[in-house]
């Protein structure tokens, strides 16, 4: 009877002192990160049954239970890449806001003044002096042109070197997590119990993936974790890892795009819309609506400005009383990008804007890049803006098709080529006044063709002045400063749309992470509890065994 | 169901509510501190557009008021100049009337006859005026030239045929943009003041107003080429023609006036517009900054003393 005493005592005592255990590790790990607490589950010991009645044995503990529930863990995540998407949407696009905000030092003055340069040659065309004021004005705003480019190509820059690193990133996790799912097969084939502190280590990498990229995970029968990624691409299937690359798209080499390495070695190029969520979705879509689009607006306005004026300038005479020798502003032809499959040829040039009933000039040049393809039978013109698209057997006729959009097309594709047109987008770096007249003031064409043209005529140089309160742009309906204002308005939108995006997600993100930590969360009184709780429960158990002990030496002393 | 919160749940919460607050002070602050509602466009991305088109109006109205004020000037020297022109032709022409009295003698006749001689010069002299930069004012595009030089030709009757003095100008009319759609000339081409005289019907007379005082000079002179009463007529003729472009010149600098003002009831337009949509109002800010100080000192004494209590405290 006494050893039974004592055997259920200790029974008690060892149930007690894992609980006591249990409950200062998880005091201790109270600020861990990922850490899920951990409790006791005690069962009682099978009970032996005697003539008086079954008499339990005591009890033993099953396991250290973790606290940790799958489906909101689940949420978590959910809500966490979203946030992480959009936080780095946010903070890459807040820095094009920025660029935009104050109005007195943008292209607006500086246009101005060029405006108001043009309006002191129309008052004394005669002076050399006016001309030069006209061509320097000029020169500061296709600089202004230039170092905004500058700041986007910094920014684009920025983006390719985060896509880079964060895939080494994406790749160093993968690769730990596949080593975690090692560990915790063998760790638990041991003795059949959870290794509660490698499970809670291989969630807590799933978390920091995840922050980077939108996974999703299933678990194995054996325990290990499969990662996938975008519509179910694998990443980690149990210890095996596939690589994460950044590369340079075959479509743009200037472009990085992301890649997954295959068991050949092979990379296979990652459609972007399957990369979302997390820190690489939120550079993604930062580069492909906001960035891309800013430089298309950007070169839109300087080519407008550019093809508008040198078409109105053409028609004047300089003060020697000759047609202009030369454009006044020079901008390049619209980049034609070819893949890297291809064999045949393709350029593009600009076309002359048509005048607009005889008042103005404007052109039909849009902010949309486009694609030319052909099967071999069909050419395909899709207007990547819209996916509206033209198709035609005929390459002149495709070439019509281009012009309405301002511009046109020439070269031989081969069969089976695609090639990215992008008009506007590089336009701004190399904007500039023609080199010859800036050195030459007379070479402004300031006085108009027929009837007097002494070296007081500045007709001409008031239809260019004009052109500032004209529709020239979007197929004649709107003049530079709408398409100017048109633009900041869509990068105002996008930035004060993704904070607000980003506010309401973590909001949901908050609420998904207190549930879960209802669950999981160390309380640190519920802990101070348990401690009182084990301790007089071990304490109790003690008293038995001494308890046990008097009556044994009672038994000895008989 | 009992909700169970976590220890680091209630510090998470407690320091986001106070960083949550700390972000809108900061946000007033910026707004404060630059005076401006639409510190970035995300602020208002359609008061930003509206902004940017607004400025760019007031900067064109600014534009147009300043080119009104350059023709206003031009136009009132030339109206000054003109006022001079026919000052001179009214003094000849009161000589000459007075000479057409047979009382006069030969050597009067002479007399005012040497007199009219230099107030010819004096008209070719104002028919050459140059502007400040030297750019002559009549001669139409063709600044740079004098417009008005001797033919050489010295037998008269001078007329359009046998000109005295010669136009080496053109018809250009200088423009400047005074307003969205309309641009105002800004000079007259020396031969519609001086060269293409018109009578009171407005026909050409076929002598311009040098032709006519020259003929005047040499009958005083002595010389019977000419009449003394078509010479008279001439001279009649050309002051109603520097009348009428006096005329013309008042118009313009009258129609200058009216859209000057115009101009500058729209400068403050568009002033008041800018304001509106740009400016911040500084009370509501201010008071918002108090309220917003009011919660995070709350939160913060909150957090404070609940961060506090523990059991741990007790056991």
């Amino acid at each position: 009877m006494g050893s039974g005493l004592i055997s259920i005592a200790m029974t008690g005592i060892n149930a007690a002192q894992t609980g006591l255990l249990t409950t200062s590790n998880n005091i201790a790990n109270m600020s861990a990160e990922g850490y899920t607490r951990q409790r006791i589950v005690q069962a009682s010991n099978p009970t032996v049954m005697t003539g008086a009645g079954g008499i339990g044995q005591g009890t033993h503990v099953v396991t250290v239970e973790r606290m940790y529930n799958q489906a909101l863990n689940k949420q978590v995540l959910s809500a966490q890449t979203s946030v992480s998407s959009l936080d780095t949407y946010y903070s890459q696009i807040s820095q094009i806001d920025n660029m935009l905000a104050d109005k007195d030092a943008g292209i607006t003055p500086l246009m101005q003044q060029f405006f108001n340069g043009i309006q002191s040659v129309v008052s004394t065309p005669s002076l050399i002096s006016s001309r030069q004021s006209m061509i320097s004005a000029a020169q500061t705003m296709v600089t202004g042109f230039q170092s905004m480019y500058s700041r986007l190509d910094e920014l684009e820059s920025g983006v390719n070197s985060q896509i880079s690193s964060t895939v080494e990133s994406i790749n160093s996790y993968t690769q730990e997590i596949a080593g975690l799912n090692q560990r915790i097969i063998s760790a638990s084939a041991l003795n059949g119990q959870p290794a509660n502190d490698l499970l809670d280590k291989r969630d807590e990498l799933v978390s920091k993936l995840n922050e980077l990229v939108k996974v999703t995970t299933t678990t194995d029968s054996n325990g290990s974790y499969n990662v996938f990624v975008g519509s179910g691409q694998q990443l980690v299937i149990g210890t095996r890892v596939t690589e994460m690359v950044a590369l340079n798209s075959s479509a743009d080499q200037s472009r990085i795009v992301v890649g997954l390495k295959g068991a050949t070695g092979n990379v296979q190029e990652l459609p972007e819309s399957l990369v979302t969520g997390g820190k690489l979705g939120g550079l993604l879509s930062f580069r492909s609506e906001a960035l891309d689009t800013a430089f298309n607006q950007l070169g839109l306005m300087a080519t407008s400005l550019a093809l508008t004026f040198n078409a109105q300038h053409d028609l004047g005479l300089d003060l020697d009383g000759n047609a202009p020798a030369n454009d006044f502003f020079s901008i390049s032809d619209p980049t034609v990008i070819g893949k890297s499959t291809n064999s045949g040829t393709l350029s593009a040039t600009w076309v002359t804007p048509p005048p607009n009933n005889g008042t103005n000039f404007y052109t039909n040049v849009t902010a949309s890049d486009y694609q030319l393809s052909y099967d071999g039978t069909n050419y395909t013109l899709k207007r990547l803006s819209d996916n509206q698209s033209w198709v035609d057997s005929s390459f002149a006729n495709i070439n019509t098709q281009a012009q309405t959009q301002g511009f046109s097309l020439s070269g031989a594709p081969a069969s089976g080529d695609s090639f990215t047109i992008q008009p506007t987008r590089d336009i701004a770096r190399l904007f500039s006044v023609n080199a010859t007249i800036a050195a030459n003031p007379k070479g402004i064409a300031a006085a108009s063709v027929g009837g007097s043209t002494g070296a007081e005529d500045g007709s001409n140089a008031l239809k260019l002045g004009n052109l500032q309160i004209q529709n020239t742009t979007s197929g004649g309906k709107a003049t530079f400063q709408d398409n100017y204002a048109a633009f900041v308005n869509d990068i105002g939108n996008k930035t004060a749309s993704a904070e607000i995006s980003s506010e309401a997600q973590t909001a949901l993100f908050n609420q998904a992470y207190s549930a879960k930590e209802a669950v999981s969360g160390v309380n640190r009184d519920e802990e101070a509890a348990k401690l009182i709780e084990y301790q007089q429960a071990y304490q109790a158990s003690a008293k038995v065994l001494e308890i046990a002990s008097s009556l044994f030496d009672t038994l000895l002393a008989l | 169901m009992s909700l169970r919160i976590s220890t680091a749940q209630l510090y998470n919460s407690g320091v986001g509510g106070i960083q949550q607050l700390q972000s809108s002070l900061y946000t007033l602050q910026n707004q404060i501190d630059t005076g401006r509602r639409i510190v970035t466009p995300k602020d208002d991305p359609v008061g930003a557009a509206q902004a940017l088109v607004v400025t760019q109006s007031k900067s064109v109205n600014e534009l147009y008021l300043k080119n009104q004020a350059s023709a206003d000037t031009k136009l009132s020297a030339l109206d000054s100049t003109l006022g001079g022109v026919n000052e001179e032709l009214q003094n000849i022409y009161e000589k000459s009337v007075a000479a057409g009295n047979g009382s006069y003698s030969a050597t009067e006749r002479a007399a005012i006859a040497t007199e009219l001689e230099q107030r010819l010069n004096s008209l070719v002299g104002l028919a050459n005026t140059q502007d400040g930069t030297g750019r002559y004012v009549f001669a139409g595009f063709d600044s740079t030239t004098r417009p008005f030089s001797l033919t050489g030709n010295a037998t008269g009757p001078f007329s359009s045929t046998n000109q005295y003095i010669q136009y080496n100008g053109d018809q250009g009319q200088q423009q400047l943009q005074v307003t969205a759609s309309f641009s105002l000339a800004t000079n007259i081409p020396g031969n519609d003041v001086f060269t293409d005289v018109r009578d009171s019907s407005g026909n050409l007379t076929g002598s311009s107003i040098f032709d006519s005082v020259k003929n005047m000079v040499d009958y005083l002179r002595g010389s019977g080429s000419v009449t003394y009463s078509a010479a008279l007529d001439g001279i009649n003729a050309s002051m109603e023609t520097v009348s009428r472009a006096r005329a013309t010149v008042g118009a313009r600098l009258s129609s200058l006036e009216s859209m000057t003002n115009t101009a500058s009831d729209r400068a403050l337009q568009y002033k008041t517009q800018l304001s509106n949509l740009e400016d911040l109002d500084y009370a509501k800010a201010l008071t918002d900054v108090s309220q917003k100080k009011i919660q995070l000192e709350a939160a913060q004494a909150t957090f404070a003393s609940t961060s506090k209590l523990s059991l741990f405290n007790y056991i």
